[in-house]
Formats: C-alpha cells, structure tokens, sequence
C-alpha cells in the first residue's frame, strides 16, 4: 500500500480525513485552551494575593 | 489500607491530587489513541478487503457517542450528589464534565453525518438515533447555559443540576431509538448496536478506542475542575498558600 492509497482510502478520503481531522482538532484544541485558561486564572490569582499583601501592609 | 473518601470532597485536598493525576491520563489517552488507531487502519484490511473503507470512521464514532452519553450519566451523578450534601466540589464536578460531554456529542454527530453521507447518501436525516443525540447535545448546552446565566454560584448550581435530572430522559430514548423491543417496529435508518456482528479486530481496535477517549476525558475534566476551583476558591487562604500556585 502506497501513501496516496492509503490517503486516498478506497475513494472515501474526504469523509474519512473530514472525521479523523474534526476529532484530532477538537481534542487538541480543548486541553490547549484549558492550559491558557490556567494561566490567565493564575495571573488573577496573583493580583488578589498582591491586593492582600499591600492591605496588610498599610495597616 | 483505608481512605477516606470525605477527606476529597474538599477542593484543598482534590485539587493537589487530581494535578498528579492528568499527566497520566493524559499520557494512556495519547498511547492507546495511538495503539487503536494503528489497530484499525493497519492490522484490519487484509481481513475486510471487501469492506468499504469508511467503515473506519466507527473507530472514533462510537466512542466518541458512548462518551457522550456515560458522560451525561456521570454529569447527573455528581449533580444528584450535590443536592444531596450540598458539596460545592459535586457541582464543581458536574460542571467541568458539561462541556466535554457537549464536545463529544458534537463530535459524534459531526462524525455521523460524513459516515452517513458515504452509507445513506445523505449528512442529515431526521432519524430517531440522531434527532435524540441532537437533543443530548442541546440539553448540555442549555446546562451549561442554564450553569452561567445566574450569577449567584450556589443557585447556578442547583438550578443546572435539576434541569439536568430533566435531561436524563435522553439517555434511554437515545438507547431505545434503535434497540427497540419489536424490531418489525423500529424506523431507524441508523443500523442497530451488536457487538457480535462485528469483525474482532475492528471490535478490539474501536474498544481501545473507547478507552484512550476515556483516558482523554478524566485529563481534560480534570484541568477544568481545577480551573473552575482556582475561579471559584481564589478568596481562599489554602489556594493562595499553595506553594506552585504562583505564575
């Protein structure tokens, strides 16, 4: 089996790779999007812990 | 040895835990998505060779629908544990299986419709099997709606949890719009469930399949069950004591 058979997939690689493709986009899409909202969610947690701080410090 | 299990209904003590746990779930998903897909478009054809290929597409397709729905199941779950005891962390639970179950629902339909263009000739027909996973999937989203429309936390929670015990009733009429009793009754375009008539190694190639989707969803629930705590705790004394917390 060659490479372009096996892209080609018996005539079906459209609906194949269109399946396979959505799924592979999907599923790395959304932990990549659950890392970025970590780090945003991290950045505002440091805010709220440098707000205490400083409250502490001024009184 | 003995744990106790109430000592991790409490965010402090799950959050430290489950952040050990995605790495290997994580790295099962990926090894097993690996093995099953070389299962199935390698190790298959040589038995199948009359087979039209796009029969493939059930590697992904029916995992991915048995997630959609044990998803659900499991979403109710912890919701129903939460109007019980009245845990913040059930609700937290249920609300980060939400979206990932939205997500395979879609991809099970998404799936659905280019196989069923290559079988039927057609992406969409209103068959029982699809018309009800349509309305799995519009019932996540009026969850997850439901979930971020009311701004009081706790309320949100108990509203979404009950109108998810609502959609339930989704679960067996998806089951039942193809494993009907009486067969002779049945109207379904959508080819009915059995194991048995399936090829072993495409069988064994779609359940590896089904279990590195498995593997998939604990990780990323899990990431978003400790985005949802760090959101929801960052007031609180332990998150902002946790050492590695700090970007």
């Amino acid at each position: 089996m060659t490479f372009s058979e096996f892209v080609n997939m018996g005539g079906y690689g459209y609906f194949i790779w269109m399946c396979f493709g959505m799924v592979a986009l999907v599923m790395f899409a959304e932990p990549l999007f659950l890392r970025l909202q970590r780090k945003a969610l991290k950045r505002k947690l440091d805010r709220v812990i440098r707000m205490n701080k400083r409250e502490n410090q001024s009184e | 040895m003995k744990i106790n299990w109430f000592k991790y209904s409490a965010p402090s003590n799950f959050y430290p835990v489950i952040g050990k746990l995605i790495p290997f779930f994580m790295f099962f998903a990926i090894v097993l998505s690996i093995g099953g897909l070389y299962w199935g478009f390698f190790q298959t054809p040589d038995v199948l060779s009359d087979q039209k290929q796009y029969y493939r597409i059930i590697f992904i397709h029916v995992p991915a629908a048995w997630m959609s729905m044990w998803l659900y199941a499991v979403m109710v779950g912890w919701a129903v544990i939460g109007l019980i005891f009245n845990t913040r962390l059930s609700y937290m639970m249920a609300a980060a299986i939400a979206p990932t179950g939205a997500m395979f629902t879609f991809l099970s339909l998404w799936t659905g419709a280019f196989w069923g263009k290559t079988s039927w000739g057609t992406y969409w027909d209103w068959d029982p099997r699809m018309t009800s996973e349509l309305m799995l999937l519009f019932v996540y989203i009026g969850y997850m709606a439901l979930q971020s429309a009311i701004d009081d936390t706790r309320r949100a929670d108990q509203a979404a949890a009950i109108l998810s015990l609502v959609g339930l009733v989704m679960l067996p009429i998806i089951y039942f719009s193809i494993n009907c009793p009486n067969p002779a009754e049945c109207s379904s375009l959508h080819q009915g469930s059995s194991t048995q008539q399936i090829e072993t190694n495409i069988l064994w190639a779609m359940l590896v399949m089904t279990i590195a989707f498995w593997a998939y969803a604990f990780a990323v629930i899990f990431m978003r069950v400790r985005n949802i705590i760090l959101q929801r705790e960052r007031h609180t004394k332990w998150l902002q004591n946790l050492t590695g917390v700090k970007a």
